[in-house]
């Protein structure tokens, strides 16, 4: 026993050395649990702003996260060429807490006033510009789907459908008849078969649930019509509307000066020390008088509370007693997630000039969207991205990442010889690809809502849910805030 | 929905209950505005409710100011919020739905608008969904009645 209790220390010394270099590697100075009030575990947004709120209010916390950075899907590509957003950007106008943390921490907002470029389609193999789609031979949606562009398909009729009118509805048992998959709310009421193939290019209709995408479209409507006088349409292929009212001079939509990074990062800093780099949490013990937290690294720690700010992707790896039970249980282990994939790049001539074509465009084939950013004044050259979502991101993430970026400029170049040598790739980046989030966000599929959304994030004993997944009426950045504000609101009532 | 009016009827049971020693000669009005009246004093001095309705703010303090400068909050400051007549902080943004009200922020509508502001005016931009626990809310007001 003293042998091999001597083999470990020995190797822990040599850990210790190595660790010089490597900081990560670094086991914990004694074997003794480190003690706090509150353990949060998981340094994305949730996480940070529920360890900020808690020591706002004077409360022990220590922050665990997993990887080498924080931010989890708020990451700025710092070193990258065009320094690309590989996860959230956009802070609506609406983001309350997003605007707050941002105006307490002196992180800057500016304007997003970079616009898409329009956007031509290539379907069964033909090219139609977008002005041209409605009545094109290529549409053969029916009746009134015509007018939606193919990338817009989806959500247009999702729109169309949607009964919610508070940001809560989707929990109330009135709109469980919704939480159905998107492939049978559409042929329930219709939809044409044409328009169920194209509604099907960047979201898996039958895993997802109707309603989780209606209360989605709802938060973005709440945006879009954010102290404005006018109803506005909020229909966009991703994320917030972007439209500007007539006259107004405030933009609806902000990112963050230097990147979103910058706001995790200062979060981080505001947490100073109490914030754990390379911390992989192996198992939650709450059996005893407190919660035993121990990490892979053998470093542990002893909490009265712990907050789950990580993705259900990854608390499934978790060793938990007692046990998840019931809903809750099935939730942790079966809440849907979904992939996005996106590659970047600069534009050295614009191709569009050769072939009339607009500069972007949606496929129904391998690419599904690309698209080309307006140029800002004083650059020289737009900048494109290669957006892959549900389906089509479960399909290029099943490549490495340099024969799925040779793939994409080869398949780009194939439907469209004029682009060829005149887009430059910089980079590319898969959320499933990521070993401790494995998804970009949650996705309910159908029948999840009505089994367990409200079960879902129930304190299981010492235990607190965050995390955008655990949102109840927010969407984007301001969810996983949302998400941690909740979470420490819970634990304040009860520390 | 109706909205009680400022001086309007309260729920004043558990505090005419609780004052069981107050004046016989007052008429009831009388008894209810003098029960709120010193239930409200009491709520102001009591810590551990100003405490709990402190960390309550919590849920509150992301979009609302507890000074009369907003600074960058999206939501109206809350100072002097308890009996601020309805949409009235200058420079604030507030929905046409808010702004089409008249009445005032007594305790009573404020406790009516934090159990669900949608419900009690449909059309509002306030994301908050309501605090379901009335005792929860009495802290809060106490709170809200110390800025």
């Amino acid at each position: 026993m003293s042998v091999r209790r001597r083999q470990v220390l020995k190797g822990a010394l040599s850990l210790s050395a190595l660790s010089l270099s490597y900081p990560l590697l670094k086991p914990a100075a004694g074997f003794a649990a480190e003690k706090t009030t509150a353990l949060v575990i998981g340094g994305g947004l949730s996480g940070l702003n529920c360890a900020l709120l808690l020591s706002d209010f004077g409360i022990d916390v220590i922050l665990l996260e997993g990887s080498d950075r924080v931010g989890g899907r708020a990451h700025t590509a710092d070193g990258v060429e065009t320094r690309p957003e590989y996860g959230a950007s956009e802070v609506g106008r609406s983001y309350a807490r997003a605007i707050d943390l941002c105006s307490r921490l002196d992180v800057n907002l500016l304007p997003d006033i970079r616009s898409l470029m329009p956007m031509s389609n290539y379907v069964d193999g033909t090219w139609v510009r977008s002005g041209e789609w409605a009545d094109s031979p290529v549409n053969r949606m029916a009746d009134s789907e015509r007018e939606l562009p193919p990338l817009m398909v989806g959500m247009g009729l999702l729109s169309r459908l949607n009964p919610l009118k508070n940001l809560d509805d989707w929990l109330s048992p009135e709109f469980a008849g919704y939480d159905i998959s998107m492939r049978e709310l559409f042929m329930n009421n219709g939809v044409s078969d044409a328009a169920l193939r194209l509604a099907g290019v960047p979201m898996d209709l039958r895993m997802t649930s109707s309603l989780g995408m209606m209360q989605e479209r709802t938060r973005t409507l709440f945006d879009a019509n954010f102290g404005r006088t006018q109803t506005q349409a909020a229909d966009t292929p991703f994320g917030l509307a972007a439209t500007r009212e007539e006259g107004e001079e405030t933009f609806p939509v902000r990112t963050i000066e230097g990147g979103t990074s910058r706001l995790p990062e200062a979060m981080a800093a505001a947490l100073g020390d109490r914030v754990r780099l390379g911390k992989v949490v192996a198992e939650i013990d709450m059996s005893g008088s407190d919660a035993e937290i121990r990490c892979l690294d053998g470093s542990r720690y002893s909490a009265d509370f712990v907050v789950s700010a990580m993705p259900f992707t990854t608390l499934r790896n978790i060793s938990i007693s007692p046990e998840f039970a019931g809903r809750q249980a099935e939730a942790v282990l079966t809440l849907g997630y979904r992939g996005t994939t996106r590659a970047w790049g600069v534009i050295e001539k614009p191709y569009w000039e050769d072939d009339g074509l607009e500069p972007s465009f949606f496929t129904d084939e391998t690419i599904q969207t690309l698209v080309v950013l307006d140029k800002l004044p004083g650059e020289d050259t737009h900048r494109f991205s290669v957006i892959f979502t549900g389906p089509s991101s479960a399909r290029i993430d099943q490549l490495p990442d340099d024969q799925a970026l040779a793939l994409i400029e080869s398949e780009i170049a194939r439907i469209r010889p004029s682009t060829k040598g005149k887009m430059r790739f910089v980079d590319l980046y898969g959320w499933r690809k990521n070993p401790l989030i494995q998804g970009c966000r949650h996705l309910f599929r159908p029948g999840q809502i009505s089994r367990f959304a409200r079960e879902m994030i129930v304190p299981h004993h010492r235990l607190h849910f965050a995390g955008e997944h655990t949102r109840r009426m927010d969407f984007g950045m301001e969810a996983a805030l949302e998400s941690g504000e909740r979470a420490a609101f819970e634990i304040l009532q009860r520390a | 929905m109706k909205i009680p009016g400022n001086m309007g009827p309260i729920a004043a049971g558990a505090l005419c209950a609780a004052l069981l020693c107050g004046t016989a000669a007052l008429s009831l009005a009388d008894q209810d505005v003098q029960a709120r009246q010193d239930a409200a004093a009491d709520e102001t001095h009591d810590p551990r409710l100003l405490a709990q309705g402190k960390r309550l703010y919590i849920l509150c303090q992301a979009c609302h100011a507890t000074e009369a400068d907003p600074g960058d909050k999206i939501g109206p400051h809350l100072a002097g919020i308890v009996n601020r007549p309805v949409a009235s902080a200058e420079g604030s943004v507030y929905s046409d739905a808010l702004r089409a009200q008249d009445f005032v922020w007594s305790e009573e509508n404020l406790d009516l608008w934090l159990q669900r502001p949608a419900e009690m005016v449909p059309g509002t931009s306030m994301s908050f969904v309501g605090l379901p626990g009335e005792e929860l809310r009495r802290a809060l007001i106490a709170y809200l009645n110390t800025l």
